[in-house]
């Protein structure tokens, strides 16, 4: 469905996309993962045919992006990374005119999507938030039921609850056989929905796997508060975790996860007043994975 | 070109249209009015009291005391007002029809559409030279009625209408500056730098060419094209006009080609 080979766009310093190659099967959902400025933009840009790569191609439904980039639209949906919308419109006008240029006649799609995410559409688009706006820009790459989705930063600046939303909704697209393209700076938004991951890095694609082989190497990381801080070489000693930080009686450990359940046991004979989970950075996943 | 799209530049743009041809036509009645069929020595006394012979040439106020209401007409409106107010409407139109989308994002959208960007383009192309002419029509009709009224006969409709002809290749060629500058610019302020500052640029070249009576100078502003005395005469060469709209066609359609082939970072 997604076809890129050896892309290139070198923009001077180290910035741009080197050498990306990537297939994405009809129905998958692929999450690309990379830290702020590592290409992610650039490659969907290149993808989507609104800049013509230096080198490489790529192919959208068997189409080449920037030749046809006007026929790949018409089974497509995207959410750009940072939301505008046009002057003097409320969030339906703004649904109305996108319907309009689509030439899409049938609305129930997208009255559906604005009940689920529970958008108030009368809004005027300058008053509107971020996550009003990111929502509104949902509707309007799902509502024509596209074939492929290409996502930029999906989730920036909705709430837990609407997180959730989307996910639900990524997942109906999944049932559906959408194919769903995803760009995202953390791994945690995308592990729930995503089968495969691609990790960018620099511009360059550093790591594609399963969803599955990235968690089993995820190590798991807590923060424990231990009520004497003087246990604490004796638990290093007896449970199975590495020590990562070290703050008075505040200990971060990280745990293989095959071992979750012996650490845990072990824990158990310790007195603590507090554990807490921590999220793990992308960069930090992506040195696991490569140990 | 797309209906849609065409509609939603009408919404967008209306009020700027209506303002600047409400300036147009307030100064057309007063000028109009000012015209004396016995002879215009006091308003040229008038004129020359508060101006010197320079900057009088600069504004393009050259008339003999007893010139017709069309030559009149040329020298106060076309000599200076016809020319900065439309060029004005359509310089920041042309901005905002194209660079602001590309500036603010939104343009994201519409390339997320099945829309081609030709079409885009086209549409944007259309709606800038069809306001442009509409805004030169509607002052025309306006002066021609108004003029009919007060002096019935005196003005002669032929070459006034050439003037207007002539004025509209003139825009025509400025306005293709302006969507030029706007479809390459990924930021307004080098569309509205180039697309509004050249034009500019050579209005000030043609103010000093005819303040000094340099030659020099007159050969590097294509205000001087557009010969407003000559034409309300009816001594204009149809070269000129024809240059004048030939090469502002071409700047659209380079403007429509470009926007095609350029990367947008969006």
């Amino acid at each position: 469905m997604i076809k890129i080979q050896s892309l290139q766009k070198d923009y001077g310093n180290g910035k741009g996309v080197f050498d990306l190659s990537l297939h994405i099967p009809e129905g998958e959902v692929f999450g690309f993962l990379g830290p702020n400025g590592a290409g992610k933009t650039t490659t969907i840009r290149m993808l989507l045919g609104f800049i013509a790569p230096d080198a490489g191609q790529c192919h959208v439904n068997g189409l080449p992006s920037f030749a046809q980039r006007a026929k790949i639209m018409s089974d497509l949906g995207y959410v750009p990374a940072e939301i505008n919308f046009f002057d003097g419109m409320n969030g339906m006008d703004f649904l109305k005119f996108m319907g309009k240029l689509r030439q899409m006649h049938d609305t129930s799609r997208r009255d559906e999507l604005i009940r689920y995410l529970d958008i108030d559409t009368s809004v005027r688009i300058s008053r509107m938030s971020k996550g009003m706006k990111q929502k509104i820009a949902l509707v309007a790459a799902f509502m024509h039921r596209p074939r492929i989705l290409v996502l930029d930063e999906p989730t920036s600046g909705l709430d837990p609850l609407m997180q959730h939303r989307f996910n639900e909704m990524i997942v109906q697209e999944r049932e559906r056989g959408t194919t769903v393209f995803m760009s995202s700076h953390s791994f945690e938004e995308v592990e729930r929905t995503c089968s495969r991951i691609g990790i960018i890095r620099q511009g360059h694609l550093v790591a594609v796997e399963n969803i599955g082989a990235l968690h089993k190497s995820k190590q798991r990381r807590y923060t424990l508060t231990l009520a004497h801080a003087e246990t604490a070489d004796k638990l290093l000693e007896r449970c199975p975790c590495k020590l990562v930080a070290r703050n008075g009686n505040m200990l971060t450990v990280s745990v293989n996860a095959e071992d979750i359940n012996g650490f845990i046991k072990a824990l158990g004979r310790f007195e603590l007043t507090d554990i807490c989970s921590e999220t793990i950075s992308l960069e930090e996943l992506f040195m696991q994975y490569y140990k | 070109m797309n209906k849609h799209l065409f509609i939603y530049d009408l919404k967008q743009n209306r009020l700027l249209f209506a303002i600047i041809l409400a300036v147009l036509i307030m100064y057309s009645s007063i000028i109009t009015n000012m015209f004396d069929p016995a002879g215009n020595e006091d308003l040229i006394a008038l004129a020359t009291m508060k101006m010197s012979p320079e900057l009088m040439r600069a504004f393009g106020f050259e008339i003999a005391a007893d010139c017709s209401l069309t030559s009149f007409l040329s020298s106060y409106l076309y000599g200076m007002l016809m020319l900065i107010f439309p060029l004005l409407y359509a310089n920041i139109t042309a901005n905002r029809l194209m660079a602001q989308h590309v500036d603010k994002g939104n343009m994201a959208f519409l390339l997320a559409t099945p829309l081609s960007r030709t079409t885009i383009a086209t549409t944007q192309a259309i709606f800038l030279l069809a306001g442009t002419w509409l805004l030169l029509c509607i002052c025309c009709a306006f002066s021609m009625i108004l003029c009919h009224s007060l002096f019935p006969g005196l003005l002669d409709t032929t070459n006034y209408i050439h003037l207007n002809v002539g004025l509209a290749a003139l825009m025509t060629l400025l306005s293709g500056i302006g969507f030029l500058a706007s479809a390459c610019c990924n930021e307004t302020k080098y569309s509205l730098g180039f697309g509004m500052g050249l034009p500019l640029l050579f209005y000030v070249f043609k103010m000093a060419a005819d303040a000094s009576g340099t030659t020099a100078l007159k050969y590097m502003s294509v205000f001087s094209l557009f010969e407003n005395t000559a034409l309300a005469n009816g001594e204009g060469e149809i070269w000129k006009i024809v240059l004048m709209f030939g090469s502002g066609l071409l700047l659209y359609m380079a403007g429509i080609v470009l926007f095609c082939k350029r990367d947008l970072s969006l």
